[in-house]
């Protein structure tokens, strides 16, 4: 197949009959509308800083929001001992100074992620803004022209010498962001939330200042391991932990959802498993009732639910935690029918209550 | 409503059909398809003052769905969102061969999603190297790398079906 044949097939496969739109007009200039506003706040306060008359904004930007017994000056200049690989059940960093108004949490909707060859941590200013940090393992990421983390296929293109970071280099990349080597061959990207063919960059002033202090701040070789309501009996090779979307919750990372999988992120074939909970008193979220078949895992109801390209059990009420395990990601292929039922009769639930979860989740 | 909203509304109206077809080209799913279009004309909104201005308002909205779709794909675990009723399988075109098209399909949603959106940009939206390269904000050696590597596994997959490369169309 040549260039022209690919031509002609995406064009026969672009002319497929399409199903009636479900786009939602009203919704999106409803959400379209907010962006707006959200877009007019931060240049009414570029202006600001930009104008150097937020002697006050700038003094702020010096009192840590979260955190604020840690000093980002603390941390060692050598660098930290990076794992090729990081361990998804013990997030290997963390922010140690925010700009006031920033939180980690799932309250502004953010959550963060951690996988064996990225850490993904976000945080939330309250009205859309999102600083996010991506942490690589050694080896994950080359710089050159371009900043290419090859685990993740990702490419930003490299736009000029940074301030280095606690003396390790480091380069504004295009993409709104900063990366710097935080160890030999280990490389962190921050990105701010905004669109990054609209944002001036690399930022200037106060804002530079902030977001070089966040850089400084973040701490590495963290050894808090996340907890879980739930526990797993015998989950065979060569399903394993491939990430897990956490939040802090009185200062220690929890669980939001664990996701696993059969085989590496960069294979053309894998399956992904999510297992997602929340206390089954919780009114947001329910199992669905319609359209689905009635199942048990280990004796207790529940219904499992399917459409083209994936499934999901739903476990309305298992020793107070509502549960759900479905297909993450099914477009390469169709799952395997038996693979959410089987992971879910492997689970064990602990309970509602926080302080008796645990951090020992495959048993 | 407003002029400029009027203007927003028209426009999306008359581009709805070109930016489904594109999105599904990308996910394979009418479904997927249409909550990347959701997102990019919510995106487009926010920005359609701006937009409105702009020479070329297809590539930028062009831009904001290829990068929306490749932002989503950066996580192994986006989020898939179906409506109630909303499952159902997607048709074929008239005139052409359901298996065929079921094995570009498959071919397409096996390979790596910028892969398969440098594959799309290049040989369905006819854009160049340079100006791929611009829209997927990397250089114009990684558009070239990505379309070889594309074409090579497209081409391990669907060359027993189609008896060696030929176009039986």
């Amino acid at each position: 197949m040549d260039e022209a044949g690919l031509r002609t097939l995406l064009n026969r496969l672009a002319g497929t009959e399409p199903p009636p739109a479900r786009i939602d007009l009203d919704v999106a200039i409803a959400r379209g509308r907010r962006g707006r506003r959200w877009r007019r706040v931060r240049a009414g306060v570029s202006v600001l800083l930009a104008a150097g008359a937020a002697a006050a904004v700038a003094a702020a930007l010096l009192v840590p929001a979260q955190r604020s017994a840690q000093r980002p000056d603390q941390q060692p200049t050598g660098g930290p001992a990076v794992p090729a690989r990081f361990n998804p059940l013990v997030p290997y960093a963390e922010f140690g100074w925010l700009p006031p108004g920033f939180q980690v949490g799932v309250r502004g909707g953010t959550m963060s992620r951690s996988g064996p060859a990225q850490l993904l941590l976000d945080a939330f200013s309250g009205s859309n803004a999102i600083i996010q940090l991506y942490v690589y393992p050694t080896g994950i990421c080359h710089v050159g022209h371009d900043e290419v983390c090859s685990a993740y296929d990702s490419s930003q293109p490299v736009l000029s010498r940074a301030p280095d970071v606690h003396g390790h280099r480091a380069y504004w990349l295009r993409t709104a962001g900063l990366t710097w080597e935080y160890a030999p061959g280990a490389w962190t990207v921050l990105n701010e939330w905004t669109n990054a063919t609209l944002k001036p960059w690399p930022p200037a002033g106060s804002e530079r200042a902030a977001v070089l202090r966040v850089a400084a701040g973040v701490r590495y070789g963290q050894t808090t391991p996340i907890r879980f309501p739930y526990w797993i009996s015998g989950l065979a090779a060569p399903w394993r932990v491939s990430n897990v979307d956490y939040t802090p919750l009185a200062g220690r990372p929890v669980v939001q959802t664990l996701e696993i999988s059969n085989g590496p992120s960069d294979a053309s074939r894998v399956d992904y498993l999510k297992v997602d909970f929340t206390p089954a008193a919780h009114s947001h979220w329910s199992c669905p009732t319609e359209g689905v078949r009635h199942v048990t895992v280990d004796g207790v109801a529940a219904v499992l639910e399917n459409w083209p390209g994936g499934e999901r059990v739903c476990i309305p009420d298992w020793r107070g935690l509502r549960l759900s395990v479905m297909t993450a990601d099914a477009v390469t292929h169709p799952p395997n029918p038996a693979d959410v039922l089987t992971v879910a009769r492997k689970l064990h639930p602990i309970g509602p209550d926080p302080a008796h979860w645990t951090t020992d989740l495959l048993r | 409503m407003s002029g400029p909203q009027v203007d927003y509304v028209e426009y999306v109206e008359g581009r709805l059909a070109w930016l489904r077809r594109l999105a599904y080209l990308l996910c394979q799913d009418w479904h997927e398809a249409d909550d990347l279009v959701q997102a990019t004309l919510t995106r487009l909104y926010t920005h359609w003052p701006r937009a409105a201005r702009m020479d070329n308002i297809d590539a930028y909205v062009r831009t904001i769905l290829v990068r929306t779709f490749l932002g989503e794909r950066r996580s192994p675990w986006f989020r898939r969102v179906l409506l109630p009723g909303s499952a159902q399988a997607d048709g074929v075109a008239a005139g052409a061969d359901p298996d065929v098209v079921l094995d570009v399909r498959e071919a397409l949603a096996a390979i790596p999603p910028r892969q398969r959106a440098t594959l799309v940009l290049r040989f369905y939206c006819d854009l160049d190297v340079a100006q791929s390269a611009i829209l997927l904000g990397c250089s114009a050696g990684t558009v070239k790398s990505q379309t070889s590597k594309g074409l090579a596994a497209l081409r391990r997959m669907l060359e027993p079906a189609w008896g060696g490369g030929s176009d039986r169309g």
